[in-house]
């Protein structure tokens, strides 16, 4: 736990196994958290894609007996979830995200570099915990859309584990998009302003906006489900008046948006290898940008085209057909910018360029595909059906996935000093390029041809069906191989000593600048502060700028620190309490039954949920009570807000968007007479008195905030004190409201009530994480953590109960006064 | 009945028959159990495929130009500068504003052109017509129900079948669609496009073709561990017929077996179950028009013996001995004994005493033997419409060859 000094000590001794993953897990360092989630990703691709060789495996003849059922669906099921949140999100946007990000803006470290650890493990946790399923009930086998009902069918298992994982791997996901956001916005090199930052720096801004303003409709999705299965609060049950298909307009707000959040940070890798190969300047950097941004923008606005078939009124249909289409122009642009940026180069055809040649021709055809979905009409015949699980597979399989590829073989001898071989590079890429069109372009035709999706058998004599089915097992076997040549190219790269030059390609973006691999400090030398256009390398060279050396003796990282780890680590421990055990031994069909009754896999993981609250704040607490640098740092930001507060800004984006969709909801089940408040409801002039209280704690936090500014520390102290006692105030009374209440009538039987426990309680949750956050300053400011450089954690707090006070007047208005 | 269709007789002839003959011109022909049949979106017997067809010319052709044009232009640019072809020094150029106006201009118009297509496309197709002949649907884990509402059975209740469905040709047909549990997603691609099944609530739908046959239908919508399972089947009857079927079908009551037969143990097993061995009654989740039974928890057997579908088309029985051939009965008699062993996840009880799921639990069904069971199978083959009535007899099976299609 030292400032890590470079140069590194080199120790002739490799380090033990025990020593890396202790390397690993207390890192602080981008590039090690990149290489986590590039790791993870690429095991969940191995993973995800040997499951989809046994579904093709499956379907290879008619009638087979290998997957058949149940086990079908929570193969596929797997296949998905594990190819969308555990490979083609995280590879690109935190993956690569993590490892060039900085480097693109020439700095040391993203704005936060612990909440970048915890990010990664969380992510990992989440993985890990979705395997637990396994070994208790098993898979969900419900598709990873857990399309309601059939997620509450009581025959379905593991759907509350998938729940518990996506929801922390949506926090994940959220933590370090909100850092990346705050990374750019606060952290660029020294002169570059927005408008010269790399495309892929864009690409990373705009998909982690993206993912900030949608990911809320997973979350909401994932929890209505949720406590639907553990407490029977449901939304969506139509027996009690809800609206099934408003899961689906909450899992598609977000679930649309996600193809993109898969597409975007690849659009700017393509970019980068177009522009480096072909040894030029990006055709329309502008128009490029304005096109993510485009993207970004129109992507929200699509989701109802996945719920044509449901029969929504047309109007509705034909608004959301129009933004479909529309999408269209600004990818359009990509593609065409790219060529163009191909066009009059001197294009070096390595593997990453075959990549990008492959994936613009396959992009060009599912974008094609894409459009004719978007033709309602057309949609009504095809939805469902083979023609779309070729269409998505086209544009994500053989579309964004060859980008990720070509940013693995752009980037692999930055990452690691090593070079992948051309040969088996170009073994790799042709294997996945026929193998591809082999497995997808029958199964295209077998939609024109009727067989719908999601089938585990099929009979004989359908007309082609079984020709087709068994040219598209072949070419997963093929994409097998493939895979398999990928995989060897990797492991042999590093039989050979790091010889990569710092920039072997003669890219033009600030990474190159580093060493390859990077030392852990990134650049011993700093940049000219004039930034001409995008390409920083080349004009400097034409200018004849050159870099100032520094002393890596000068520069000061953040040290390592076993906080953020644990507390993941309690995370995952409370995600497996939350799966597979509750709080007590509640069902909503059998009520509340004595807690040992239980079976034993639900005792032991509700056991093991009380045990991770303590652990979990007591890692807290300890990462919250180390320091992030133990040395004092003036911190270098570009705008007057520090890293914390910045980052903070951008996360509770997410928290609005998710309350956002969840207050959509119950507005519109309100106001469609579905959801009619019980005569005996809970007291506005309760309510009305925790307004009080938390408007007040509000000005109290803000006062405190100010006293901390000016150095009066004994009322910053004494502020956040009473702000956690009026937080404890208001959690009483609405403990007390919620026990009234819940006796008063059956939540189970009423769609009000039911919404307001879901979207109330979730506030109140708020309030403990809100309070959990006050805590924190207040608990480094008693240990005399805080002094002149180091504010702690009080501007993220702060801001973050001002958010959780503004929700509660919503709330207040739309279920107390309504 | 209006027998005029709406989209009939405009200037679009129908060109399935080229394009049906094409493709099974190129049909595999392989030792089927089940029957050659042909799916297709582009089945233009259909009035609804044909609208769609005529919207989607226009997409495909400038689909094609521009999947040729920028194809072109992609390898083109690659094969011309590519280093060891091309030596000059690469141009320092950043764009070009002209040339991105023009792309995004001409995406922009092409967008709205196809809106337009899009939007008078589903202004044809979308409204029901008020004179549609109407017919309910309900999906349920796994099988479908298909009722008429507007034909009360002499015997009581609203005449209904299980699993397959018949429509008279010529005229848009109006289902009402709907579920009794999860989504399930009603489609049968020749006659027209998909409509997802909603619990708790219905949605209007219409489906026609001008060609009598037999087509084939699939749940579309994830459902479950045999939502590949459930599978119907759309019989078109040209009007006569249909008038003919539904008659029948409004004066049907189930046959009332002979005294001493195996019909009628299997009657008395079929409405009562055996108490001593648990084996409960199959009246309690079915309904046979003109019995007292009406359950209504799994599909309609009313015509079971006319049907030649069983388990939601998992087994097919296409001779015209039906459930009396050999194979066949063999596969009454598994379906009944134990039928969550042979279609995944089916809620129908066991009748051997083996275990099956049902809300997550574990349960143990009765045990009827296997005489009793045959005695059952009796009594369901004899629930046959009249001869006239048999829908099936001499109806194509759309896509068979000479040999595979009913007899």
């Amino acid at each position: 736990m030292t400032v890590q000094h470079a140069p590194l000590q080199k120790s002739s001794a490799r380090p033990g196994v025990w020593a890396v993953l202790k390397d690993y897990m207390m890192t602080t360092d981008h590039k090690k958290i990149g290489t986590l989630y590039i790791l993870t990703s690429i095991i969940g691709f191995a993973v995800a894609g040997l499951l989809a060789v046994g579904i093709r495996l499956q379907l290879a003849v008619p009638d087979n007996t290998f997957l058949v059922g149940n086990t079908y669906n929570q193969v596929l099921t797997l296949h998905a979830a594990l190819m969308i949140f555990f490979f083609l999100i995280p590879i690109g946007l935190f993956g690569f995200g993590n490892w060039f990000l900085p480097l693109q803006l020439g700095i040391r470290d993203v704005a936060l570099p612990r909440i970048n650890t915890f990010a990664v493990w969380l992510f990992i946790f989440s993985l890990i915990l979705v395997i637990t399923g396994l070994a208790n009930g098993g898979a969900p086998g419900v598709g990873w859309t857990f399309y309601y009902p059939l997620s509450v069918d009581a025959n379905q298992t593991g759907v509350a584990v998938l729940m518990v994982a996506l929801t922390l791997n949506g926090i994940a996901s959220l933590l370090g998009s909100a850092n990346f956001a705050a990374t750019i916005v606060n952290m660029r090199a020294p002169g570059m302003s927005l408008w010269k930052m790399p495309i892929f720096v864009w690409s990373i801004f705009a998909t982690s906006i993206l993912q900030l303003i949608s990911l809320g409709g997973l979350t909401a999705a994932a929890l209505v489900t949720y406590l639907e299965l553990k407490l029977g609060l449901s939304m969506f049950n139509p027996g009690i008046g809800g609206v099934p298909v408003l899961f689906q307009q909450f899992f598609w707000f977000y679930s649309h948006p996600a193809v993109y959040v898969m597409l975007l940070p690849y659009l700017g890798v393509g970019a980068e290898i177009a522009s480096t190969m072909a040894r030029k300047p990006l055709f329309g950097y502008r128009v490029m940008v304005y096109s993510i941004l485009a993207i970004v923008l129109v992507s929200l606005l699509v989701w109802v085209h996945h719920m044509f078939a449901v029969g929504l009124p047309d109007s509705w249909q034909i608004a959301f057909m129009i933004a479909t289409l529309i999408v269209a122009v600004p990818t359009g642009v990509k593609i065409f910018n790219l060529i163009g940026t191909l066009w009059g180069g001197r294009i070096v055809m390595k593997s990453p360029t075959y990549w990008l040649v492959g994936f613009i021709f396959n992009f060009l055809v599912g974008g094609i595909t894409g459009v004719s979905l978007g033709m309602i009409p057309f949609d009504y015949q095809v939805t469902m059906s083979y023609y779309v699980v070729a269409h998505f597979h086209n544009v994500m399989m053989f579309g964004t996935a060859f980008l990720a590829m070509g940013g693995l073989y752009y980037w692999w001898p930055k990452m690691t000093g090593r070079f992948l071989s051309e040969k088996l590079g170009l073994w790799h890429f042709w294997l996945f390029m026929i193998g591809s069109w082999m497995t997808f372009l029958p199964q295209y035709i077998l939609g024109l041809l009727g067989m719908p999706r999601r089938y585990y058998t099929y009979p004989e004599g359908n007309f082609a069906w079984s020709e087709l089915n068994l040219i598209s097992t072949l070419g997963a076997v093929t994409l097998l191989f493939g895979g398999a040549v990928w995989v060897w190219n990797m492991i042999q790269s590093f039989r050979a000593p790091a010889t990569a030059s710092a920039n072997p390609w003669g890219g033009f973006t600030l990474e190159w600048t580093a060493a390859s691999p990077p030392a852990p400090y990134n650049f011993a030398h700093e940049f000219p502060t004039n930034f001409p256009t995008e390409r920083p390398l080349y004009d400097w060279e034409q200018r004849g700028e050159t870099l100032t050396p520094v002393d890596p003796k000068t520069i000061h990282l953040p040290v390592d620190s076993w906080g953020p780890f644990l507390t993941a680590a309690a995370l995952l421990l409370m995600g497996y309490g939350l799966s597979f055990g509750w709080f007590t031994n509640y069902t909503p069909t059998g009520g509340l039954k004595p807690f040992f009754d239980a079976a034993p896999g639900h005792v032991f993981a509700s056991v093991v949920l009380y045990i991770s609250i303590p652990l979990f704040l007591l890692a807290l607490f300890k990462w919250a009570g180390t320091r992030e640098y133990d040395v004092p740092v003036a911190h270098h930001h570009l705008t007057k807000y520090d890293n914390g507060f910045m980052g903070m800004s951008w996360f509770i984006i997410s928290e609005i968007g998710l309350f956002g969709v969840l207050i959509a909801g119950y507005v519109y089940l309100r106001v469609i007479g579905a959801a009619e408040p019980p005569a005996l409801r809970p007291n506005i002039w309760l309510a009305a008195l925790n307004t009080l209280v938390l408007v007040t704690s509000s000005f109290v936090i803000h006062r405190a905030e100010q006293d901390n500014h000016h150095g009066k520390f004994t009322r910053f102290r004494l502020g956040l004190f009473i702000t956690l006692i009026l937080g404890a105030v208001f959690m009483i009374f609405q403990v007390y409201e919620f026990t009234l209440f819940g006796v008063e009538s059956d939540w189970k039987q009423n769609l009000w009530q039911a919404c307001f426990f879901t979207i109330v309680g979730l506030h109140g949750l708020h309030i403990l994480i809100g309070g959990t956050g006050v805590a924190l300053p207040f608990y480094q400011a008693m240990t005399g953590k805080m002094d002149k450089y180091n504010h702690g954690s009080i501007t993220p707090a702060s801001l973050y109960w001002h958010l959780v006070d503004v929700v509660w007047l919503l709330i207040v208005a739309i279920f107390y006064a309504w | 009945m209006n027998t005029k269709h709406r989209h009939s007789g405009t200037r679009r002839r129908p060109i399935t028959r080229p394009i049906a003959a094409a493709f099974l011109g190129a049909t595999l022909l392989t030792g089927c159990q089940q029957t050659n049949q042909f799916l297709f979106i582009g089945d233009l017997a259909s009035a609804y495929n044909r609208e769609i067809w005529w919207m989607s010319v226009w997409a495909i052709v400038l689909s094609i130009i521009i999947f040729v044009g920028v194809s072109y232009a992609l390898f083109y640019t690659v094969n011309k500068f590519r280093e060891d072809r091309h030596d000059a020094p690469p141009a320092q150029f950043h764009g070009n504003n002209r040339l991105e106006v023009i792309l995004v201009a001409v995406p922009v118009v092409i967008v709205f052109g196809l809106s337009i297509l899009t939007v008078r496309t589903m202004a044809i197709l979308n409204p029901t017509p008020a004179q549609a002949t109407k017919i309910d649907v309900l999906g349920k884990q796994f099988w479908w129900n298909f009722a008429y509402p507007e034909t009360t059975s002499d015997a009581g209740g609203v005449v209904t079948n299980g699993n397959e469905i018949i429509m008279p040709t010529k005229q848009p047909v109006a289902l009402t669609i709907t579920s009794g549990d999860v989504i399930h997603g009603f489609w049968a691609p020749n006659i027209g496009g998909q409509r997802a099944a909603m619990p708790a609530v219905k949605k209007t739908w219409q489906i026609d073709t001008t060609r009598a046959g037999v087509y084939q239908g699939n749940c579309s919508q994830l459902c479950g561990g045999s939502h590949a399972n459930m599978r119907y089947k759309v019989v078109a009857l040209d009007q006569d017929r249909y008038n003919t079927t539904l008659a029948a079908m409004k004066a049907y009551r189930a046959p009332e077996p002979a005294p001493g037969s195996a019909e009628a143990r299997g009657y008395a097993l079929f409405m009562q179950g055996k108490a001593s061995t648990q084996a409960v009654a199959c009246a309690a989740c079915h309904r046979v028009q003109g019995t007292p039974a009406a359950g209504a928890a799994g599909p309609d057997l009313s015509f079971f013996g006319t049907r030649r579908t069983l388990g939601a088309g998992m087994w097919e029985a296409m001779t015209a001995d039906r459930w009396a051939e050999p194979k066949a009965k063999e596969h009454l008699h598994e379906w009944i004994k134990h039928s969550p062993t042979v279609k995944p996840g089916s809620l129908m009880p066991t009748y051997d005493g083996s275990e099956y799921l049902s809300k997550g639990q574990k349960l143990k069904g009765g045990v009827l033997t296997d005489t009793e069971i045959d005695d059952i199978s009796a009594y369901l083959r004899s629930l046959k419409l009249p001869e006239e009535a048999d829908y099936w007899s001499g109806t194509p099976n759309y896509g068979a060859n000479a040999s595979g299609g009913t007899q």
